[in-house]
């Protein structure tokens, strides 16, 4: 225990705060933080030489002040210092000063690392846990470049203190989440699932969080993982609540833990019966439990407890095979919907949306539906409400929905603004869905139009539309309905859009009623002309000529209208062009051609609804609700929509051409942009890597980059990047074209060169910082001068950093400079070609390896592939005409080194043989690896010769 | 996992705010402000849980603060919510009855409890025995209420570990600042008369 000196209350820190908390105004506030800015300055710039608690207590104050929000520009190196103090309370200021206030100064950061590196060596487990917290809590790409591979080998070792071992796992946690490449697994991985096994619990519980991560990315090397967890839960709970002592929280034996187990199972299908039976087994028990009386009054044990029998439900529902798990699970839901705590009816509405779509289960959950439509009238959290439509749209069918639609449609008078939209697409698609009766359908979408008008979006309607032109048994209905509709003396401008297009088409069919005579529907229709906007005008602008084709007896009427100086002297260009050319249209044409023009509108061809597409996007994982965006994409949607006008106004694209579905067409998807290398890319692969979306340091891009120069190196959503490159000897330039796909700009955009250690005296690279904003669509020019030095292996990294809309973007990408770029093709002749290759016949010089191809061997491609991997293709000098042979220099500026190639197809067998020999041993296997992530693919079968059998004799 | 983990007080002030996930400052500032706003409106009645961005937030309401866990949205609400109840309770015994002015005057060492309980966004121990061994490393801060200015006295009691609002107020010892205070000086004031203040 360490000593306390002077208490480690720090009494200067703690006035300083009252100070602070004192001060009247911001004035003052930031008065007496300058003093005390101006205080440490001056001591830590004194003469004297500062003892550590002076130290720890101005860094304290500094930390303090940076938390207020104010900037701190000095005092990291004091920070930096009480790092490698002996006393706990220095060293933690230390630790939380550098975590707070990261800092990529190369300069610190290499001390840093440094004092965590003594203290990762201390063996003493509070100071190790102070140094791993600090690398969980920066979790730098630095920091993983320095302890990525420590960590997993604190975590495994037989010595390390538990609550160690606590730290290491959740750190190594980090460094996986950002940056997983460096992170391989290895040896550890199997040693870690055992720790499942663990004594104590705390172990457990931060193992299980490591294992459930690495376990999503690699199922299969995490597979043991199950069974050990299987029996871990089952142990927990079928423990009494005193077993577990410390970790029985509240009566119930390790929740979090127990939560955890579950969640980590969730990464797996259901096991094997053995496994299975437990597992099924240590289920029953929890849901057993749930009906038991509770053992404490107290919300937290109830909690506890619940929170164990939710995550069981989760899995029960993931695993979806047990129908008697699944309707218990449903059972103890239905339960928990009356239950008076508000968090658990929100969780019961939740959970049991997903058991609503089991096949086991979905009957059960719809005999609770009379109780979720009393959850919508009456709760009232509005996400507990939204919760119950969520759940009322999941356990829709046919069988219940026109109660649920009914009961939708009239909590949406009263709905929060919040929610509306989504409730008014749920409602239009289940009246589409589960429609049986069409005029129900027509009608629903009306009362929706009339109760939440605004709300309802444009598919809404189009759909309406469609369906009502596909089905002839609907239209006369459909068109005395709006009819009548329209009559309401305010009624919604959608209603109008529909009644337009419906009586437009259909109005003849109740044109034979007094009531609803050509006259009185054009008069209707026209007398909210003038309420409404642009669009719908010219909506109704072509309702009209289709009345003049419809009703011959109207057309005088209309003509005027037409001719009247509000349309064809309309400042609205749309509506000036439609109304010169309907009234042209209704002048010069014949009734024949007329009734050609606006014959009526041909069957929509039947596709996914448009709304059902809107609604998962709505609720899709990126739900951003940018309004703007998804107009954007409204109106490319369009085009199936309806066409309300006729061919004739098909010419005239505008503004307003939305409704005509001519909107400008969807930017086409931007595909790969066609590269010169293409013929190379991917002979002998599946393929999958032309258009594939790019994870960062994606492998399969790079690989794409060994035989080629010039192409597009990573995209995504926001960000391209582009290459262009030259190489002569061993001097090469590199273009990295960075073009911003949004309309927003890029800030603080800073690309940086990653260079390991070895790479660096191996490989120099030459650059210049570029501007750090990116307009919105810009495309920004980074050159890189290279120079080859010495023969190398791997390659940098291109890191970019920068802040897009206020997040912060990181994105890492290996750049594709490999040794091979170095290669100059030379020409041989037969005989030269064979007393060289005799000659490099030691086996240093000489590497082989024999691989499956996957794809139909094609000379050209080959050929080409080799010559783009830098040799030279040497023809005619193999005896055997199927063979490829080829040569070249490496040049490096140290040395030249000469290397030649044979790739020995064997057709039959589908198998190749390729052989390289260079003058220089290290060259050979450098070269492979060179090659490796393009070829190293290829070596799928295990017949081929692992690459690191071949490092033995050539590393050196 | 949890993005981040934030302690409000009702007007708005950070007490803590640790982050799991990168964020610049701009952005933090902006968060801690949509969290104060979605949460201060919510009444007892509502549930803990708010949808929040594209994340969810589980909080809790202890006297004056609030208590965020800022998770992801398929994170167990109710083991984040007792995760939150047991960091309380952590604190509680951390610092002998946990006010509000603990966590400002011994900022540093709540961080310390923190990563504890929590590191890289996930439940690291949940022992309340395992952590008492933290009160041996640091000691937390002797007699508060002797720093206390005199701004505080308006603040609200102790916090009581139980939410709120306060359920069983019977069981959980309330004591008022003010009055501790009186009772410090008023020690003060004998051990001046008797001559033995250190």
């Amino acid at each position: 225990m360490p000593a306390v000196s002077k208490g480690d209350g720090m009494r200067g820190l703690a006035v300083f705060i009252s100070d602070i908390r004192n001060c009247k105004s911001k004035e003052a506030e930031i008065k007496r933080i300058n003093k005390e800015l101006a205080n440490i300055r001056s001591k830590f710039k004194g003469d004297k030489a500062l003892d550590g608690y002076s130290k720890k207590k101005y860094v304290c104050k500094l930390l303090f002040i940076f938390l207020l929000g104010h900037d701190i520009d000095f005092g990291h190196m004091e920070a930096v210092n009480l790092l490698s103090s002996n006393r706990y309370t220095e060293k933690q200021i230390g630790y939380l000063f550098i975590s707070v206030l990261v800092n990529s100064n190369s300069e610190l950061i290499r001390l840093i690392n440094n004092a965590i590196k003594n203290d990762l060596a201390s063996r003493n487990p509070t100071f190790m846990g102070l140094a791993l917290h600090c690398i969980a809590n920066v979790g730098s790409r630095e920091m993983a470049e320095a302890f990525a591979g420590e960590i997993p080998k604190i975590l495994v070792a037989g010595d390390t203190m538990d609550s160690v071992k606590q730290s290491a796992a959740l750190c190594l946690l980090r460094l996986y989440r950002t940056s997983p490449d460096l992170v391989p697994m290895g040896d550890w991985t199997s040693r870690v699932v055992h720790l499942l096994n663990d004594q104590h619990l705390g172990v457990v519980t931060a193992a299980t969080s490591l294992i459930t991560t690495l376990a999503q990315k690699n199922p299969e090397e995490f597979k043991t993982s199950v069974s050990l967890a299987v029996s871990r839960l089952s142990r927990i709970v079928t423990s009494a609540s005193t077993d577990l002592q410390d970790y029985t929280y509240y009566f119930v034996p390790a929740p979090w833990l127990s939560v955890k187990l579950l969640r980590l199972l969730q990464c797996y299908p259901p096991p094997d019966p053995a496994v299975r039976g437990r597992l099924t087994e240590c289920l029953e028990t929890i849901l057993n439990k749930a009906q038991e009386p509770p053992k404490s009054k107290k919300v937290q044990h109830s909690n506890a407890k619940n929170a164990v029998l939710f995550e069981a439900i989760s899995l029960i529902i993931h695993h979806d095979s047990e129908p008697n798990l699944l309707v218990r699970a449903c059972n103890q839901l239905g339960q928990f919907l009356q239950h008076r705590e508000t968090n658990l009816r929100y969780l019961a509405l939740e959970s049991m949306c997903t058991l609503a779509s089991s096949e086991f289960s979905h009957e059960a959950v719809k005999t609770h539906i009379e109780t979720v439509i009393n959850a919508l009238k009456t709760e009232r959290d509005v996400s507990v409400r939204q919760r119950a439509v969520d759940l009322l749209y999941a356990m829709c069918d046919r069988s219940n929905a026109q109660q649920i639609v009914a009961e939708m449609l009239s909590y949406l008078e009263t709905a929060d603004y919040s929610i509306r939209e989504e409730i008014v697409l749920k409602v239009a698609i289940l009246a589409e869905k589960y429609a049986v009766d069409y005029t129900w359908y027509v009608d629903t979408i009306l009362n929706l139009i009339r109760i939440a008008g605004d709300y309802v979006s444009e598919e809404v309607w189009y759909r309406v539309i469609q369906i009502v032109i596909n089905r002839d048994d609907v239209q006369g209905y459909a068109a005395k309905t709006v009819f009548e509709a329209l009559q309401a003396p305010a009624c919604h401008e959608n209603l109008v859009k529909v009644g337009g297009y419906i009586l437009g088409e259909f109005g003849n069919l109740i044109a034979g009623d007094p009531r609803s005579s050509p006259l009185i529907q054009f008069n209707l229709l026209h007398s909210k002309f003038h309420l409404c906007s642009v669009p719908t005008r010219a909506l109704l602008l072509s309702t009209y000529i289709k009345f003049v084709n419809l009703f011959p007896e109207v057309k005088t009427t209309i003509q005027d209208v037409l001719r009247s100086d509000s349309q064809l002297k309309n400042a609205d260009v749309e509506l000036q062009q439609r109304a010169v050319e309907y009234l042209r249209l209704s002048t010069v044409a014949s009734t024949d051609i007329l009734a050609t023009v606006l014959e009526e509108m041909p069957p929509f061809p039947e596709r996914e609804s448009s709304i059902l597409a809107k609604l998962k996007k709505k609720k899709g994982p990126s739900t951003v609700t940018d309004l703007e965006e998804a107009k954007r994409e409204r109106s490319a949607d369009v085009n199936g929509g309806p066409e309300p006008a006729p061919a004739s106004a098909a010419s005239t694209p505008s503004p307003s051409a939305d409704l005509l579905g001519l909107g400008a067409a969807p930017p086409a998807p931007a595909g790969p942009p066609p590269s010169s290398g293409g013929l190379l890319v991917d002979v002998f692969s599946d393929s999958p890597s032309a258009v594939a979306p790019l994870a960062p340091g994606s492998e399969d891009n790079f690989a794409r980059f060994v035989c080629k120069n010039n192409g597009v190196l990573f995209e995504n959503q926001l960000l391209q990047i582009g290459l262009k490159s030259e190489f002569r000897q061993n001097l090469g330039r590199m273009f990295i074209f960075y073009g911003n796909k949004t309309s927003t700009q890029f800030l603080n955009f800073t690309p940086t060169l990653i260079c390991s250690d070895d790479l660096q005296t191996n490989l120099s690279l030459q650059t210049k910082p570029v501007d750090p904003t990116v307009d919105g669509g810009a495309q920004v020019q980074q050159v890189v001068n290279i120079e080859c030095v010495s023969d190398f292996t791997e390659a940098p990294v291109l890191n970019i950093q920068f802040r897009y809309g206020g997040t912060f973007q990181n994105v890492s990408v290996k750049l594709p400079i490999t040794l091979n770029k170095f290669f100059q093709p030379t020409e041989m002749a037969s005989q030269d070609f064979f007393q060289r290759w005799k000659q490099l016949s030691s086996p240093q010089q000489e590497v082989q390896n024999i691989f499956k191809a996957k794809h139909p061997m094609d000379t050209e491609v080959t050929k080409a592939k080799i010559i783009g991997f830098g040799s030279a293709l040497l023809e005619d000098v193999d005896p055997n005409p199927a063979n490829f042979v080829g040569a070249g220099i490496i040049h490096t500026r140290t040395t030249q080194i000469g290397c030649l190639l044979r790739l020995e197809p064997n057709l039959q067998a589908q198998v190749r043989l390729l052989e390289e020999r260079a003058s220089y041993a290290r060259a050979v296997f450098w070269l492979w690896c060179g090659m490796g992530p393009k070829w190293g693919r290829l070596r799928s079968s295990e017949r081929c010769v692992p690459l690191c059998n071949l490092r033995c004799p050539a590393d050196t | 996992m949890i993005r981040f983990i934030l302690i409000q007080n009702r007007a708005g002030k950070t007490r803590l705010a640790k982050w799991y996930m990168q964020f610049d400052d701009d952005e933090k500032q902006k968060l801690i402000e949509e969290v104060h706003a979605v949460v201060t409106v919510r009444d007892a009645k509502h549930t803990n849980f708010v949808e929040f961005r594209n994340f969810k937030i589980i909080y809790r309401r202890y006297a004056g603060l609030y208590f965020c866990i800022c998770v992801d949205v398929n994170d167990n609400n109710l083991a984040y919510l007792e995760a939150i109840h047991n960091f309380v309770e952590v604190l509680n015994e951390y610092f002998h009855n946990v006010c509000e002015l603990d966590l400002v005057f011994n900022f540093y060492k709540v961080y310390t409890v923190v990563d504890e309980m929590f590191l890289a966004g996930e439940i690291r121990e949940t022992s309340q025995t395992k952590m008492r061994r933290l009160r041996r490393r640091g000691r937390p801060s002797p007699p508060k209420a002797i720093q206390l200015p005199s701004v505080e006295f308006s603040l609200p009691g102790r916090l009581c570990t139980q939410p709120w609002p306060c359920r069983f107020s019977g069981r959980v010892q309330i004591v008022s600042p003010l009055g501790q205070v009186r009772a410090m000086r008023l020690a003060k004031v004998k051990s001046l008369r008797r001559g033995t203040l250190p």
